[in-house]
């Protein structure tokens, strides 16, 4: 057998490409585990009751017994901030990965069969996106009433056909490539073929745009709370905070200042984590 | 018309190297093209065949820079500044790929995209030009030329398609011709068609020609000298005739064996192993690690040229070895 | 007869719109199928060699026969078993036996999974091996085309070409196949990879007793590695040249451009080459014979009506009007 006498190999590809990673990703991921650490131990390192009313006369500027000040119901801002943290990144996580899940699901289907399920698929795509987002997902949630389970089911309902489309594009190209006609050759299930096969080689597009609508669906969940449609008090909610203050942004800007920057800190942490993935996809398919 | 004086191009120790990396691409490859001459570079790939094309017309990829010397009859190549290097390229330099895809202009009709080459390089009017574009269109044996001018890349076949990047090539009228694997990607009966018309060009216009091919049948159909590259130097370098007939490199003699037309009914003789990394090369003989009659001597210093006959050189210790190897040559063709 | 082809046609419909394609007519219009009435047969332990150039319908015949494409008429038969007939479970149980080798090696493995994987899931779908015995499976498919048994770990994205063809080759044995196609297997490989891997085929051929249908555009590869040869221009099999039968030999005046104005290792091989028809257009006629239009011998006939293959020695067949 002639058998091939050196056969030069590198190091394994996964850990060379994990080399070059940059600071960016490394920032956003200490960046966003930290504010997830607060938030999970925001009862122990939370200095005051989140609910607890009149601690202060309210409207009390940062103080050392109130370091973000306290609001005009007198509750502790630094407290309602870190309980926050637990809604809107919970928000965050759920409002792309069930999204995710079904756009996934059917522009898998869509891009492997193509065909007709992949026409239907389009012509709904056309007539969801016809429609703002954020337009949508009010009109569903004033539908359904205020809340943050239907403002989840507004979400699931109007986001997964970001993800449908693009998981449905990089299908239609990878279907046709040898080792998917391999997998046909091999008489492999279709089921077989498309989770085994072809998701883990279409899904990363689609997990880098959920990088970014997480600071999406973050940012609607602030505007539902503006409106009075989403978490309902006396739920602490970074936009429902900022909604509350609004009235005081002169006088005691404090009251939106630490909210908002809250949502500036998280979005900022989760968008570099997907700008560098981004970046490192691009690498390795140049490569 | 009239013909331009025609030089030599001289190439000496030329050596390509990428930034950040000690170890050259092409390390020290001289070689030289007559006037009017055919020759043919032949490797595989990481050889630096292609790179060797494009450091002579300064189109290195970002990162790579060449040392050494290249003229071109008065011409030192390597040392004009960037103005007189394009004034030269195309004009007095040109060169055709092997995808003309990538060549050619796709929004572009092709009548506009040859005539655009002869009035940036020669000055004539629209019409002049014009007029031109459709000679050379005919000339490479596009027939119906005034209507086909009209036409886009994409409605041509791959062969035409070539005709085109040619006839822009030459619409300048260049003394030499780089062409880099111009028929890889064409049927085989459209690549003699192609080599053919390269060939009665060749003739025509008093041009020399630098063929690069991986294919060695490709360069021995209309190269006069040809030369072997491996792992970014010249292991063989002679007249095609004499290296066909009595090649002196273990690697010459390997790639051979590996056509299975050489060895009519007999087993094919690989090579053992794969082209190696630039970056892992012995000091010595970059092909001793895949050589059967590699020695000691091979690895250890790099080996100088020894010249077997007139014209005709190769870099190997073990030269007075090889008839075994040539062998199983001569009893396939029947010589 | 293990596998027969029988009337294969395959037409692929012409795009409409503004940009068009070289061999498709710009609006509407005929155009020639890709595949017209092709039949073949295999026996088991035979190799027969498919040679063609683009648009000859070597690429096409080649997913019909491994049933990755439905023909629009005609049968493939495995064993007498109809595969185009079959669907669901038996058709998926029964495409196994019949497995394919890609020519581009850099597209045919799943970047995702270890080569360890993909071998290992090929015993495991058909249930090849018992479980305990799967990895040395594993092991002596990667021993049978070449490669060291510590590649399972490893990734397709640290090999090179030839490696990965190796690679896509065991996993083709691993399905324990009735017959490899092996479409292109060393044309995007470099030429001394090309030889190993030629012989790699050869050796497995004999000593696997392996039923092989090699497609290439290189008769002299297509050769060494099949004894028997078809010959395909335009859709169709224009010449089928047994065992024995040298190429030089050969009848059909599309064969005869092919081994005239083939590349070869004399010098100024160029200057023998007699006069060729260069391809005029991109298209190839809707009528008669596809290679009319490039054949010196071209008559009345061959503009109305597509030859039908006929022998004309022991096992030798020609499509032409001119020869028979």
């Amino acid at each position: 057998m002639s058998a091939v006498s050196t056969v030069a190999l590198g190091r394994p590809a996964r850990r060379r490409r994990l080399a070059t990673v940059g600071w960016s990703l490394r920032i956003g991921l200490v960046g966003i585990l930290t504010v997830a650490a607060l938030a999970a131990f925001a009862p122990m390192i939370a200095p005051y009751d989140p609910t607890a009313l009149g601690l202060a006369q309210g409207l009390t500027p940062p103080s050392a017994a109130h370091w973000f000040g306290t609001d005009q119901l007198g509750r502790d801002i630094l407290t309602r901030v870190l309980y926050a943290a637990r809604i809107d990144l919970q928000i965050g996580t759920i409002g792309v990965i069930i999204p995710l899940i079904m756009g996934a699901v059917i522009g898998l289907f869509a891009g492997y069969y193509a065909g007709w399920s992949d026409a239907i698929l389009g012509r709904v795509v056309d007539v969801v996106t016809a429609f703002p987002f954020l337009v949508l997902v009010l009109a569903i949630v004033a539908m359904l009433g205020p809340g943050l389970r239907n403002f989840y089911i507004a979400i699931s309902l109007v986001s997964w056909v970001a993800y449908a489309r693009i998981v449905r594009g990089e299908a239609l190209g990878v279907r046709g490539r040898g080792y998917i006609l391999a997998a046909r050759s091999l008489g492999y299930s279709d089921a077989r073929i498309m989770f085994r096969h072809l998701l883990p080689n279409v899904i990363v597009p689609a997990l880098v745009f959920g990088m970014s609508d997480f600071v999406l669906d973050i940012l609607a969940g602030a505007s539902l709370g503006f409106f009075g449609l989403g978490v309902q008090p006396p739920t602490p909610e970074w936009g429902v905070m900022i909604a509350e203050g609004r009235n005081f942004i002169i006088t005691a800007p404090w009251v939106v200042i630490f909210p908002g920057v809250a949502i500036i800190v998280t979005s900022f942490f989760v968008s570099l984590i997907g700008d560098s993935v981004s970046d490192i996809v691009r690498r390795v398919r140049a490569s | 018309m009239s013909v331009r004086p025609r030089d030599a191009l001289r190439v000496e120790a030329l050596t390509v190297a990428f930034r950040g990396s000690d170890h050259p691409v092409i390390r020290g490859v001289s070689f030289e093209i007559a006037p009017g001459e055919a020759f043919g570079l032949v490797g595989e790939s990481g050889s630096g065949k292609s790179l060797t094309c494009r450091a002579i017309l300064r189109l290195l990829p970002r990162g790579a820079a060449g040392t050494g010397r290249v003229t071109y009859g008065a011409h030192s190549l390597l040392e004009l500044d960037d103005a007189e290097m394009q004034a030269l390229r195309g004009s007095t330099i040109a060169m055709i790929f092997q995808d003309p895809m990538t060549a050619l202009n796709p929004v572009l009709r092709v009548g506009d995209a040859i005539a655009q080459v002869i009035r940036s390089h020669e000055g004539l009017g629209a019409r002049a030009a014009r007029t031109r574009a459709l000679e050379m269109m005919e000339r490479v044996g596009i027939r119906d030329a005034a209507r086909r001018a009209a036409a886009y890349p994409h409605e041509f076949s791959g062969g035409m398609r070539q005709r085109v990047h040619i006839a822009m090539a030459l619409a300048a009228r260049p003394t030499l011709l780089l062409a880099d694997e111009p028929t890889t990607a064409l049927d085989v009966v459209v690549q003699a068609e192609i080599l053919r018309l390269l060939d009665d060009l060749r003739r025509e216009q008093g041009m020399s020609l630098l063929l690069v091919s991986h294919d060695f049948r490709v360069v021995a159909g209309l190269c006069d000298r040809v030369g072997v590259m491996y792992a970014g130097e010249l292991v063989e370098l002679g007249p095609t005739r004499a290296v066909l007939r009595r090649p002196e490199h273990p690697y010459t003699i390997g790639l051979m064996n590996s056509l299975p037309e050489a060895v009519a009914g007999e087993r094919l003789r690989a090579i053992p192993g794969a082209p190696p990394d630039p970056e892992r090369l012995p000091p010595g003989c970059a092909f001793a690690p895949r050589c059967e009659l590699a020695v000691d001597a091979c690895i250890a210093a790099p080996v100088a040229f020894s010249q077997t006959s007139p014209g005709h050189r190769s870099r190997c210790l073990r030269i007075d070895r090889l008839d075994d190897m040539r062998r199983s040559l001569a009893a396939a063709d029947g010589a | 007869m293990l596998l027969v082809a029988e009337h294969l046609t395959k037409t692929y419909a012409p795009r409409r719109g503004w940009s068009a394609t070289p061999g498709r007519p710009r609006v509407g219009g005929t155009v020639r199928p890709a595949l017209t009435d092709v039949s073949l047969s295999l026996e088991r332990g035979e190799s027969v060699g498919v040679v063609g150039e683009s648009g000859s319908g070597k690429s096409t015949f080649a997913r019909c026969l491994a049933l990755l494409e439905r023909p629009d008429a005609g049968r493939v038969l495995l064993d007498g078993i109809d595969l185009t007939a079959l669907g669901g479970g038996p058709f998926r149980r029964t495409r196994r036996r019949i497995q394919v080798v890609f020519q581009d090696p850099y597209s045919s493995l799943n970047p995702r999974l270890t080569v360890g994987s993909t071998l290992r899931e090929v015993l495991l779908v058909h249930r090849l091996a018992v479980r305990d015995r799967i990895d040395r499976r594993v092991h002596e498919l990667l021993d049978q085309v070449g490669l060291p048994a510590r590649v399972v770990d490893r990734y397709p994205s640290d090999f090179s070409g030839g490696q990965r063809q190796r690679i896509c080759i065991a996993r083709a044995l691993a399905a324990a196949p009735d017959v490899l196609i092996a479409d292109e297997p060393v044309s995007a490989l470099d030429v001394s990879i090309q030889a190993q891997i030629l012989n790699l085929l050869a050796d497995l051929r004999a000593r696997l007793a392996l039923s092989m249908i090699f497609i290439s555009h290189d008769l002299h590869v297509v050769r060494y590695i099949a004894p028997k040869i078809a010959v395909m221009f335009g859709g169709g099999i224009v010449e089928v040249l047994p065992p024995g039968v040298p190429l030089e030999s050969a009848r059909h005046p599309y064969t005869q451009m092919l081994l005239a104005s083939k590349s070869r290792l004399e010098p100024g091989w160029l200057t023998h080459v007699g006069e060729l028809n260069m391809e005029l257009s991109a298209s190839l006629p809707t009528t008669g014979c596809p290679f009319r239009g490039r054949c010196p011998h071209a008559f009345a006939p061959c503009h109305d009506v597509d030859p039908p293959a006929r022998p004309i020695g022991e096992g030798h067949v020609v499509a032409c009007h001119y020869v028979t």
